[in-house]
């Protein structure tokens, strides 16, 4: 799905032709941010897609000077066409575009939500500034609702992750720094795995289970057998909940769109400060394709890049179950000190495989 | 400059509008919120017809009119298909209940 896309207001501001200084200005406005939109939903796309990495030349301090410039090129271009109405508009489209992608590539990781998000909310500032320029109202509002909800949802996520702002845009890739500087690294020691089986067996001793999901979920597309199997444990009475982690997965209610697809109770999807009390008292938590937001060290290690983000406490629970496809780290690329507890094992596979195990058991 | 400072209170009011208004959206929804949101922006589609009526004889003002358009279009229905179909997933649930 091509979520990051389809913000296209840039072209629309070229009324060219227009000489009051007012309309000029909002026509730069409106240039200016809708080159930004374009430019940086395509890259946010590609690299949603995978089509893109995070080239590791942009987490270098050059990136800022580059953006600068190409910010400082796009306002001599706006002083220009409000100017004289024509010349610079070129100069705005090529540099607002350039910056539009100067400032998506180096951002990596979790932040890609964020990102998207802001982008969604200057798709609407870029609509309002062309109201503007062709005189529509209609055109205002619904600009200025669709940048009030980018923004409200830019907050929630930042709430969600603990960063400001700032730091998402210009702070760089949380994983790409820390794999180069080391922090946060380090090899797993004490890693218990096992197999389907028996993890099928020890959740139907249990008579709590709580089930986080995570964006590897939705890549195996697991929902529906994941509701199956969801379903075998409540007839034999074993109480089921979802912590949702208001980050997990790739946009805010990922997994409440997910689960919802496949049925589950609403009043079975618990938020994070209303669950986290409940770990001691649970007895498995089954961890499908979540990473990041069930890291400890987010909590107890305070040079860990995440520290400080509010995570799931899955590791007060008596016995909690990773599904994952290998040992790779999360989205952030930092390494889960939740796989070495000595109550975690490992169950390696695709989310949706082990869980068609579950079925048939 | 009548327009301009009637304009500025529309967008005024417009962004408190849409902050009181989203701002009690609960979490659950707020993937179809964004998609929504996002399918709205291709209002820029009003933009994209005044500048192909204004074009006249202007050739390439009416070229970049016709793409801002289709885009937009695209944008619209791409995104209403898109929300809806989220939306439906949910509403479907509370009949069954």
């Amino acid at each position: 799905m091509a979520l990051g896309v389809a913000l296209f207001p840039s072209v629309d501001g070229s009324d060219g032709g227009v000489v009051e200084l007012v309309r000029n200005l909002s026509i730069v406005v409106s240039l200016f941010v809708g080159a930004i939109t374009f430019s940086g939903s395509i890259v946010a796309m590609a690299k949603l897609q995978g089509w893109l990495s995070t080239p590791t030349w942009t987490q270098s301090k050059a990136r800022h000077f580059l953006n600068i410039l190409f910010a400082v090129i796009a306002l001599i271009g706006g002083i220009y066409l409000s100017i004289d109405g024509q010349n610079g508009l070129f100069l705005i489209v090529v540099s607002s575009s350039l910056l539009g992608i100067g400032v998506t590539l180096p951002i990596g990781g979790a932040d890609m939500p964020v990102v998207i998000s802001l982008l969604n909310s200057y798709s609407g500032v870029a609509a309002a500034a062309a109201g503007f320029v062709v005189g529509s109202q209609l055109l205002i509002v619904a600009g200025a609702m669709v940048g009030a909800a980018g923004l409200i949802l830019t907050q929630v996520m930042c709430d969600g992750m603990n960063r400001s702002l700032v730091s998402v845009l210009f702070g760089g890739a949380l994983g790409a720094s820390s794999v180069a500087s080391g922090g946060g690294g380090g090899e797993y020691t004490n890693i218990t795995s096992c197999s389907p089986e028996e993890c099928a067996l020890t959740l139907e001793a249990a008579e709590r289970v709580v089930i986080v999901p995570g964006y590897g979920l939705a890549v195996a597309q697991a929902q529906h057998t994941l509701r199956e199997v969801t379903r075998v444990l409540e007839n034999a009475d074993i109480e089921v909940t979802y912590a949702i982690h208001p980050v997990a997965g790739r946009m805010p209610g990922h997994m409440n769109v997910l689960l919802a697809e496949a049925d589950v109770p609403y009043e079975q999807l618990k938020e994070m400060d209303v669950i986290n009390p409940e770990f001691p008292a649970t007895d498995v938590v089954l961890v499908l394709g979540a990473n990041d937001v069930v890291n400890p060290q987010a909590k107890n290690d305070q040079t860990s890049p995440l520290y400080g983000m509010p995570v799931l406490d899955v590791q007060e629970a008596r016995t909690v179950f990773v599904v994952k496809r290998g040992m790779s780290a999360g989205y952030s690329g930092i390494k889960n000190d939740l796989f070495d507890l000595q109550n975690t094992s490992m169950v390696f596979g695709d989310a949706k495989k082990f869980l068609e195990i579950f079925c048939w058991n | 400059m009548s327009f301009f400072s009637e304009a500025l209170w529309v967008l005024l009011l417009g962004s408190l509008l849409g902050l009181e208004l989203i701002g009690k959206v609960p979490p659950t929804l707020h993937t179809p919120l964004m998609s929504g949101a996002n399918a709205i922006s291709g209002i820029t589609m009003l933009a994209a017809l005044t500048l192909i009526i204004k074009s006249g004889d202007n050739v390439p003002l009416l070229i970049i009119g016709s793409i801002s358009l289709g885009f937009a279009l695209f944008n619209v229905i791409g995104g209403f298909l898109v929300t809806d179909r989220m939306l439906a997933m949910f509403s479907r649930k509370k009949t069954r209940k």
